[in-house]
């Protein structure tokens, strides 16, 4: 038997109605006592706080990360900046190479022209730079774009100061 | 010499056909998918492999074959079988999952009831080209996107078609990625997908303690048959919340459902030996379920418009796709679809919700199937 | 699985109960990348979520644009959870790195066994994604070299 017919005799139609009908009522039933489960808890909960009268006072802790925060954000701004000869030497091909490519450029481009030329430890340089404030994010529509600080003089220091 | 031919016959290589040649196929495509791409890896890897049991060619009577009495493989098959396993994992699911996205705002669980509605429309398509009853209804709840589930009323209605019924159940719960979103775009306009949700209230713990109790109550009163399924889910869940069974929750959403699905993928997978599962029935099963996983996912859509007709806060369609029970595959669907319109839009949590009350709807609608089929 | 105390001292978590820390403790990894490693990259599939918790790490967008970030307190790796689900910048190590990797699928089974976490989590997602976005525009810098 096909069609219809094989729906109506095995009561196809019943089972169906009477399914979909079970299923939705039981949701239906059970989000209805889960919204008034709610409600209910939060009055008894009304009820149990103004007989405790409890007080919740508010931990100063916002206060001290806003705080800490602020120590966080104040910088020194170096204007000279001591770097050992290896580093002054990347400095300077770091330079000749952002020379070609334009400011703002690319860290990137730059960590990838490095690579090519053998430039020694490009990663860790390009960090200390950063680190130093001698390049910075160029901002707005160029933001992830770098420049070289113009405010800051490199000085050969004879130590070195790497890690 | 003829002690080695007649072994030679005795073996898989004597005794192989194009069946089983084609579901090795199969098992290893299983494989493949879930180890290379990903899919559903922890259901598909010993689904797969076992298709392979299953499917070695072995000289009938020596007792290793899924369904010979007295083999490994059959006792192992009694958990499908009787129906053992199947609550046995929904008591993991229930330990691992947090009611409250579902609970903060309980009329998204309509969206979990209104998906079922995909099992029922494929009942009556099943019957309609000529599968009896109990095999129609069975095949109705591959809509449900519950593989458990799946397993447990075709083991209760229809024993045979175990094996097509939980292969097509899981695959097509692997490829709701592939399979929901041309529905999710097709029923939704751009400014729907666009909806944000308003940020869900707290639920308190007291409420996730009540629930699982209450929720077992209400829905075991209405549709008894679904007391295996829906009474291990909600245990599960009480064992969570409670905290004062931490040990017993954590045993039941690691090792102990690791175990079962482990036996569970196993034993699915070999009893889809060859001569059983490639028949012209199985590739109905495939057909109608894959029909009703797209009609859950629209029952689901449609509802949440129907909704938003009637209520002030609008509820973002997408949601309603989540309503199949594939958690979390759905509701990252949902979260995916609705992060493309709009990247600002996060409805992965949301989706959540109606995702959870699938779960409860295909058991309640795998409850009254059986009551209503069982003869 | 780590010690609850190194998330701790994470900024990126500092919304982040006790509980939801042993929660994430128990499926994080300390992973160590050396200088010039690429932990990911652009376009390739997410599969962890990092948090970084030592060294500096330069986001390589394709666009040209890049973003380093310095020290604990950082996400990475967002796509892990949220869509396109792969990777939308690439991760370079400037210095030696230690990040604590959380594999998305069980960053998955953890949203669905805790929504408060979850909703915390998406949240630091969302506000991460926000801050990032603007790195992620079309840049108009071409290469000259």
């Amino acid at each position: 038997m096909y069609g219809l017919k094989a729906i109506s005799a095995a009561n196809g139609w019943l089972i169906t109605l009477a399914g979909i009908s079970i299923v939705f009522s039981g949701l239906l039933v059970l989000s209805f006592f889960i919204s008034n489960m709610e409600k209910a808890i939060r009055f008894l909960d009304k009820q149990k706080e103004r007989i405790k009268h409890a007080k919740i006072k508010p931990v100063p802790e916002l206060a001290k990360r806003k705080k800490k925060a602020k120590e966080d954000k104040r910088a020194e701004v170096t204007k000279v900046v001591w770097l050992s000869p290896e580093q002054v030497e990347v400095y300077n091909y770091y330079r000749w190479i952002t020379e070609r490519l334009g400011e703002p450029f690319s860290l990137q481009q730059l960590l990838e022209h490095a690579e090519k030329r053998g430039i020694r430890r490009p990663y860790y340089h390009l960090d200390m730079f950063l680190q130093m404030r001698l390049l910075y994010d160029a901002g707005g529509d160029q933001i992830g774009f770098y420049r070289w600080a113009r405010d800051i003089e490199i000085e050969l220091s004879e130590e070195k100061n790497e890690n | 010499m003829e002690l080695v031919i007649n072994f030679f016959h005795n073996t898989g290589f004597g005794l192989v056909t194009t069946g089983h040649l084609i579901m090795i196929t199969v098992g290893l495509m299983f494989i493949y998918l879930g180890i290379a791409k990903h899919y559903e890896p922890l259901l598909l890897v010993p689904i797969g492999f076992g298709i392979l049991m299953g499917n070695i060619p072995v000289f009938k009577g020596l007792g290793l074959g899924i369904y010979e009495k007295g083999s490994v493989l059959n006792y192992l098959y009694f958990g499908v079988r009787q129906g053992i396993y199947p609550p046995l994992i929904f008591l993991g699911i229930g330990a691992m999952t947090d009611f409250s996205t579902m609970l903060a705002r309980p009329k998204l669980m309509l969206l979990g009831a209104a998906a079922q509605v995909g099992i029922f429309v494929t009942f009556l398509a099943a019957l309609a080209i000529g599968f009896p009853a109990n095999e129609a209804g069975s095949i109705g709840i591959i809509g449900g996107a519950d593989g458990p589930t799946a397993i447990f009323l075709s083991a209760k209605l229809a024993p045979h078609l175990v094996g097509p019924i939980a292969i097509a159940a899981y695959s097509y719960m692997a490829l709701v990625p592939v399979i929901q979103p041309p529905i999710m775009y097709l029923l939704t306009t751009k400014e729907e997908r666009l909806i944000k949700m308003s940020d869900p209230r707290s639920v308190s713990k007291r409420e996730k303690i009540l629930f699982p109790i209450v929720a077992f109550l209400l829905c075991c009163f209405l549709a008894p048959a679904a007391l295996p399924l829906l009474g291990m889910l909600f245990l599960g869940n009480l064992l969570k919340e409670c905290l004062v069974a931490d040990r017993l929750a954590q045993t039941a959403r690691t090792a102990l459902i690791d175990i079962v699905t482990i036996l569970l993928g196993v034993t699915v997978g070999a009893s889809t030996q060859a001569d059983v599962f490639l028949t012209g029935k199985s590739i109905g099963i495939f057909c109608l379920g894959a029909a009703s996983f797209m009609v859950a996912t629209a029952g689901g859509i449609l509802f949440a418009k129907l909704m938003n007709l009637f209520s002030k806060e609008k509820i973002n369609p997408l949601l309603g796709a989540a309503g199949v029970s594939a958690v979390p595959d759905s509701a990252r669907v949902v979260q995916l679809i609705g992060n493309r319109e709009d990247p600002s839009n996060y409805l992965l949590m949301h989706a959540m919700g109606p995702n959870i009350s699938g779960v409860i709807g295909s058991a309640i609608a795998a409850g009254v199937l059986w009551s209503f089929l069982l003869k | 699985m780590i010690d609850t105390r190194e998330l701790k001292e994470s900024r990126y978590l500092e919304e982040f109960s006790d509980s939801d820390l042993a929660e994430l403790a128990a499926i994080g990894t300390a992973t160590h990348w050396r200088e010039g490693e690429i932990i990911f990259h652009e376009g390739s599939p997410a599969k962890n979520f990092f948090i970084l918790k030592k060294g500096t790490v330069l986001l390589c967008y394709p666009n040209g644009r890049s973003l380093p970030l310095k020290n604990g307190g950082h996400g990475i790796g967002w796509s892990s959870l949220v869509s396109p689900f792969r990777y939308t910048a690439t991760g370079i190590c400037l210095t030696d790195a230690t990040l604590i990797q959380f594999p998305g699928t069980e960053l998955y089974s953890l949203i669905r066994m805790n929504a408060a976490f979850g909703h915390k989590l998406m949240a630091k997602i969302a506000k991460t994604i926000e801050e990032r976005k603007k790195y992620r525009t079309k840049g108009d810098r071409q290469e000259q070299m």
